[in-house]
C-alpha cells in the first residue's frame, strides 16, 4: 500500500520527528490488512485514580434525620404527593413497589439501601441506581457512560449518578443550547471588510 | 507596532509573498525560504514604519518550518510571542509546546445516544482555543440529525431552539477527526501541517501560506481560515497558548482543532470534554488497555464518519 503523504515530506524536514511513525504506518499497511481494520495496540500502563464525586455536600437537606426524626412514627409507604416539604422534587421513578422506601431506609434515614438490603450512604448512592440499572452501571464503572474530569492518565473525578440524573425524576433535563453559530458572510456591503473576496482581491496587493 | 488602519507596504509584500509562493515551491519547498528573504527584508523594513494591528513581523517571515527550530529558537520566538502579545493586548501568556508523549496515541469517542446538542462543548473549545467571536471561528460544528437516519443532506448545524434535545432529533458534533491517513495533509504544498506521533494533526501558524487547499481537502469541514485579523477580548484570551494549538493566528492561515493538545500532552482532558453536560465525550490513549476509549472501542460498536473514504479517523461515534 503507498503512501502519498511519504512523498510530501522533504527528508530534511521529516525524517527525525516523521520517520519512526511513518515505518510503523508502512508496516501496518504492508500487510494484507484492510485499511479500516486498525489493529489495537498492546501494553502501555495506566495510572488512572478515579475518585467519585461526594454527594452530601451537595444535598441541602441533609441528613435527613434533622427532620426525620421521630422514631414513634410509623412512615408512611402509601403515594404521595409532596405538599408542604420537598414540593420541587418531581416523583417520577420508582414508583412502584414502596415509594421512599424503595431507596431510602425507613430505619435508619441517613441512608439508602440496595435492593438485597445493605445499607450504603449517600456518598455511594450509585450502589443504589446500580442494583437497578446493571447494564449502566457496568459502563459507568468502566468509565463509559458519565462525565469523567481530570487526567486522562492520572486522577480523575467522577460524577455519581444523582449528580446529572435527578434520583426522583431521572431522565436528563432538557437545557437551552448555547448560541446558533454565524451563517457564512457572503459580503454584502456594510460587511465587505469581513467578506472573502475583499481577503483574496487583497491578497494581490493592487492598489495599496 | 503602531496601530495604523491604511495598508502599508508590510501586508502587501507579504500577500505578494504568499502568492509567489505557489508557484515556487513546485520546484522546491526550499525556495520558500529563499524567496522570502528577499521579500522579507522589504517587509521587515516597512514593519517599523508601521502596519495594522497583529500583522506578521519580519521575525515571523523570517522563521524557519517548526521542525527545523532547535531549543533556542524556540525559547527566543517564544520570547517575542509573549512580547508581542502583552504588548499588544496587556495579557501574559505562557507559550509552551508540550512535546507527544512516548507511546501514546490519542483518540476520541463520542457517545451519539447521550449527546443533547447543548453546545457547551463549542463555547468551551471557543474560550480554551482563543477561538474569535467576530467572525465567528468555531472548530466544532454540532449538527442536529432527524432521528433514525444519518443523511447529512438533512442535518443542520444551524438549529436555534428553546430546550433541547428536541423531539425527533439527535445530535452529531463534528471536529477535526484528526485522521491517519489524512487528506489535508497530502493537500498542502509547503508541509505546513503533518501528523504528529501521538496522531494529533498539527499547523505550522508561521509556515501556512493561507491556499486553503487543506480547507477543502477535509471530508469532514474541520478546518478554519482566518479571513480577517482576529480579536479577541483581553479578558477571554487563554494565558496558556501551545505554539501547535492555541497562540494566536494571523490573519491568512488556516487553523483546526489539535485535542487541545497544550492541554492533552500534559495529561489533561480536552476542553470540550470536561465541558460536556451529559458525559458523551470520551478521550484518552488508545495505547493504554485500560483506557475509556480503548474500552469504547473493545466493547461498543463504534462507527467512523465517511468510513469508505479511508481516511481513518481517530474520533469514534457510538450509540451507548
Amino acid at each position: 500500500m503507498r503512501l502519498p503523504w511519504l512523498a510530501y515530506i522533504s527528508p530534511r524536514l521529516g525524517a527525525t520527528v516523521l520517520l519512526p511513525f511513518a515505518s510503523l504506518a508502512a508496516g501496518c499497511n504492508q500487510s494484507e490488512e484492510p485499511l479500516h481494520h486498525r489493529q489495537l495496540p498492546k501494553g502501555g500502563t495506566s495510572s488512572v485514580v478515579v475518585t467519585v464525586e461526594a454527594r452530601t455536600p451537595l444535598l441541602s437537606t441533609y441528613p435527613c434525620s434533622r427532620c426525620h426524626f421521630s422514631p414513634n412514627r410509623e412512615p408512611d409507604p402509601r403515594e404521595r404527593k409532596f405538599t408542604e416539604f420537598h414540593t420541587h422534587k418531581v416523583l417520577n421513578h420508582g414508583t412502584q413497589g414502596g415509594w421512599c422506601y424503595r431507596c431510602h431506609t425507613k430505619d435508619d434515614i441517613d441512608k439508602l439501601h440496595l435492593q438485597d438490603g445493605t445499607l450504603v450512604d449517600f456518598d455511594h448512592a450509585y450502589e443504589v441506581c446500580g442494583s437497578c440499572h446493571g447494564d449502566k452501571f457496568r459502563d459507568w464503572k468502566a468509565g463509559l457512560h458519565g462525565l469523567t474530569t481530570g487526567f486522562w492518565n492520572g486522577a480523575q473525578v467522577r460524577r455519581s449518578c444523582p449528580n446529572c440524573h435527578d434520583p426522583h425524576s431521572p431522565a436528563f433535563a432538557p437545557m437551552k443550547p448555547e448560541r446558533m453559530p454565524e451563517w457564512p458572510r457572503t459580503a454584502p456591503a456594510e460587511t465587505h471588510a469581513m467578506g472573502p473576496e475583499e481577503g483574496e482581491s487583497e491578497g494581490h496587493g493592487k492598489g495599496h | 507596532m503602531a496601530k495604523d488602519t491604511e495598508h502599508c507596504a508590510a501586508s502587501s509584500s507579504g500577500d505578494d509573498v504568499t502568492h509567489g509562493l505557489v508557484d515556487q515551491r513546485v520546484d522546491d519547498s526550499g525556495t520558500r525560504r529563499t524567496f522570502l528573504k528577499v521579500a522579507a527584508a522589504a517587509a521587515a523594513t516597512a514593519a517599523t514604519e508601521g502596519c495594522g494591528i497583529g500583522a506578521p513581523t519580519g521575525e515571523e517571515f523570517l522563521r524557519q518550518h517548526y521542525k527545523t527550530l532547535t531549543p533556542d529558537d524556540k525559547k527566543r520566538i517564544f520570547a517575542l510571542i509573549e512580547d508581542e502579545v502583552r504588548g499588544r493586548s496587556g495579557v501574559t501568556i505562557h507559550m509552551n509546546d508540550p512535546a507527544p508523549i512516548d507511546g501514546v496515541e490519542f483518540a476520541y469517542a463520542l457517545n451519539l445516544s447521550v449527546c443533547n446538542g447543548s453546545r457547551r462543548c463549542v463555547e468551551a473549545c471557543a474560550r480554551e482555543n482563543n477561538l474569535p467571536d467576530d467572525p465567528e471561528i468555531r472548530y466544532i460544528r454540532v449538527l442536529e440529525m432527524e432521528k433514525g437516519s444519518l443523511e447529512f443532506e438533512e442535518a443542520t448545524p444551524y438549529y436555534d431552539r428553546e430546550k433541547v434535545p428536541a423531539e425527533g432529533k439527535f445530535y452529531m458534533p463534528v471536529q477535526c477527526h484528526q485522521c491517519d491517513n489524512p487528506p489535508c495533509v497530502k493537500a498542502c504544498p509547503v508541509q505546513a501541517t503533518w501528523k504528529e506521533p501521538d496522531g494529533i494533526v498539527v499547523v505550522d501558524y508561521s509556515w501556512c501560506i493561507g491556499c486553503r487547499f487543506c480547507v477543502v481537502a477535509c471530508p469532514y469541514f474541520a478546518r478554519r481560515f482566518n479571513f480577517v485579523e482576529a480579536s479577541i477580548p483581553p479578558d477571554r484570551i487563554n494565558p496558556t497558548q501551545g505554539y501547535l494549538s492555541n497562540r494566536a493566528r494571523h490573519k491568512g492561515v488556516v487553523e483546526k482543532c489539535t485535542f487541545c493538545l497544550h492541554r492533552t500532552r500534559t495529561g489533561r482532558l480536552p476542553a470540550c470534554l470536561e465541558a460536556c453536560p451529559t458525559g458523551a465525550r470520551k478521550f484518552g490513549n488508545l495505547n493504554d488497555p485500560n483506557s475509556d476509549i480503548r474500552k469504547i472501542i473493545e466493547s461498543k460498536r463504534v462507527y467512523v464518519l465517511k468510513e469508505e473514504l479511508a481516511t481513518l479517523p481517530r474520533f469514534y461515534y457510538f450509540f451507548g
